[in-house]
C-alpha cells in the first residue's frame, strides 16, 4: 500500500491534480501518561465524500432518486435516509464546532464491523454522556478550529481534524473504530449529515475512567504547483 | 525501445522506473498516448487508496454547417492546465475557504477574477443554486464573462493564469465567432468502470467572411457568496491547443469540457 500511496502522490503532483492523502494519529492518556499512541494511513472514505464533492467541485445537484450507489448522484445520511434534492444544490459544508456534537466532526465507537464503501454511520457509536459504555465529546474541531494550513516546506496544505473524547464513566470503554461526520450545506439553512469516511482501528483501544482519546484526522494536498 | 513496448512498460513499470523514463520532462511535452497512460494510472492508485481525483478532460471539433461534415476532431484528451484557481477551488470545497484579499498566492485560498480582482470568503464558500441549475460553469449566448471563452494567443500555459491571453470577441465580424450559450449536461456514468463525468459545451460558430484561428482555450466559472453576491469570470483551466485550430467560414467550432471522477473499482 505503501508503494501505492507514493505512486498516488507522485502522479497528482506530477499531473497537477488536487487530491488528498489522509492519516489517521490517536493517543489515549491517564493522569498525564500517554498509555497508547499510534498513527495510520487513513484510506476508508466513502461513497458520500466521493458524491458531495464531486457536486461541490462540478457544481451539480445531489438529484438522482435511484438510490445509493455509484450510479446515483445521492448521498445517505447518518439516519439510513437517501439524501436527494433536484431543485437545489448543495455548496459547503457546515461549519460547527460545539462539545456534544454526534452528528458533525470525528465521532468513535465500538464496532468492528468490516469498512464498507457505502457506510453511512459507525458500527456502533459511542453517545455522549458520562454513563458506562459512553464518551463525553468535545469540541467537534471541524469549521473554525480547522483552518488549513500552509506548509511552505512542502508547499502542501494541510488540514488538522482534531477532536478529545473523555471516559467519565467508571468503566473502560473500547474504541474499535473511528469516522469524520460532515454535514453537507443545501439550499440556505438545510444540512444533512455525512459520514465522509470510516477506519476499523487495527488494535482497538482500552479507554480507561477518567481516560483521555484524542484523534486526528490529518488531510494533506499534493505538492502545490509553481 | 519501440513506442509500443515503451507504451506497454510505462503502464504497469514500478514507479521509480516510471520516473525515469519520464525524467525531466513536463508532462505536457509527452505523448499523448503516454499522458493518456499516466491518468488512467491515476486514476487506479485513487481507485485503490479511496482518494477520488475529479480529472477535467477537453475536445475540440470543427464541423462544417454546410455539408455537415466533422472537419476536425481533437479527441477527447487531458486538459493539464489548471490554475491555482482550480486548486483554490478545489481543495477549498473540503473545508474553509480563506484568503487575504489582496493576495493570491501561496498559503492563500483565495480567487482572482479575469479582471485581476482577489477576492475570498472568511466562512462559507458558496451561496445556494436558487434556481436549481449549476451556476458555476453556464453562459449564455454572446457572453464572454463565464463559461468556455476561446482565444489565439498561442503563449504557453502558466499555473498563474486567470484569464485568456488573447480572447476571440463575440460576434459576426472579422476575427470573431458567435459564443453559443454554455450549457452544463449530459453528466453520465459508466457503470462498467466506473466513472462519473460532467460534460461543459460551447459551441462558436463563424458568421464572419474569413477564417478565424484559434489557438488556447479557458473555462470560467462563476459563484455566489455566502452574502449572495456573484462573482464571474474565475479562470479555471487554460490550454493551449498542440496545433492551431481554424474555423473556416460557416464552419462551427464545439469545445467540450468534462469532468471524470471514477469510483472504486468493484463498488
Amino acid at each position: 500500500m505503501s508503494d501505492i500511496r507514493e505512486e498516488h502522490k507522485f502522479l497528482t503532483g506530477y499531473l497537477e491534480t488536487p487530491s488528498f492523502n489522509i492519516k489517521l494519529k490517536y493517543r489515549v492518556t491517564h493522569k498525564g501518561k500517554v498509555l497508547v499512541e499510534a498513527s495510520a494511513p487513513a484510506h476508508s472514505p466513502t461513497l458520500n465524500l466521493y458524491q458531495s464533492w464531486f457536486a461541490l467541485v462540478a457544481e451539480r445537484n445531489l438529484g438522482d432518486s435511484g438510490g445509493f450507489g455509484a450510479s446515483q448522484l445521492a448521498v445517505k445520511d447518518r439516519g439510513g435516509t437517501v439524501r436527494y434534492n433536484n431543485s437545489y444544490g448543495p455548496h459547503s459544508y457546515r461549519v460547527l464546532n460545539k462539545p456534544g456534537l454526534v452528528t458533525c466532526g470525528i465521532a468513535v465507537g465500538g464496532g468492528d464491523t468490516t469498512y464498507s464503501f457505502y457506510d453511512n454511520k459507525l458500527a456502533s457509536q459511542f453517545a455522549h454522556g458520562s454513563n458506562t459504555g459512553q464518551l463525553y465529546y468535545h469540541l467537534a474541531g471541524v469549521g473554525d478550529t480547522c483552518v488549513p494550513t500552509w506548509v511552505s516546506g512542502s508547499r502542501v496544505m494541510r488540514w488538522e481534524h482534531k477532536r478529545d473524547f473523555t471516559n467519565l464513566s467508571s468503566n473502560a470503554v473500547v474504541v474499535k473504530e473511528a469516522g469524520l461526520f460532515r454535514s453537507l450545506r443545501y439550499y440556505s439553512s438545510w444540512y444533512w449529515a455525512l459520514l465522509m469516511m470510516r477506519d476499523v482501528i487495527s488494535a482497538p483501544v482500552t479507554v480507561p475512567a477518567a481516560g483521555l482519546f484524542h484523534i486526528e484526522y490529518l488531510l494533506e494536498t499534493p505538492t502545490w504547483p509553481t | 525501445m519501440g513506442d509500443l513496448n515503451r507504451l506497454k512498460k510505462m503502464a504497469t513499470c514500478s514507479l521509480e522506473e516510471l520516473r525515469e523514463m519520464i525524467g525531466d520532462r513536463p508532462r505536457h511535452d509527452l505523448p499523448l498516448a503516454e499522458q493518456n497512460i499516466l491518468y488512467d494510472r491515476l486514476h487506479q492508485t485513487s481507485g485503490k487508496l479511496k482518494l477520488p481525483v475529479i480529472v477535467p478532460t477537453l475536445r475540440v471539433t470543427v464541423t462544417d454547417k454546410k455539408t455537415n461534415q466533422v472537419v476536425y476532431d481533437s479527441g477527447e484528451r487531458p486538459s493539464y492546465s489548471t490554475t491555482r484557481n482550480w486548486w483554490n477551488w478545489m481543495t477549498s470545497r473540503w473545508n474553509k475557504f480563506t484568503g487575504s484579499a489582496t493576495t493570491w498566492g501561496d498559503g492563500y485560498l483565495s480567487i482572482k477574477k479575469q479582471t485581476g480582482e482577489t477576492k475570498y470568503m472568511s466562512n462559507s464558500f458558496t451561496y445556494y443554486n436558487r434556481d436549481g441549475k449549476m451556476y458555476g460553469y453556464g453562459a449564455g449566448n454572446g457572453s464572454v464573462s463565464n463559461g468556455i471563452i476561446i482565444g489565439r494567443s498561442s503563449q504557453a500555459e502558466a499555473f498563474s493564469d486567470y484569464i485568456i491571453v488573447s480572447m476571440v470577441g463575440a460576434g459576426s465580424g472579422s476575427g470573431q465567432l458567435a459564443y453559443g450559450s454554455c450549457t452544463p449536461s449530459n453528466e453520465f456514468t459508466d457503470a462498467t468502470i466506473p466513472i462519473r463525468k460532467a460534460k461543459y459545451d460551447r459551441a462558436f460558430s463563424n458568421l464572419s467572411a474569413s477564417a478565424v484561428h484559434v489557438r488556447e482555450a479557458a473555462l470560467y466559472a462563476r459563484y455566489t457568496n455566502n452574502v449572495k453576491i456573484r462573482y464571474t469570470g474565475i479562470c479555471m483551466i487554460r490550454d493551449k491547443f498542440s496545433t492551431v485550430v481554424s474555423v473556416g467560414v460557416s464552419q462551427v467550432l464545439r469545445l467540450s469540457y468534462y469532468f471524470q471522477m471514477n469510483y472504486p473499482s468493484g463498488v
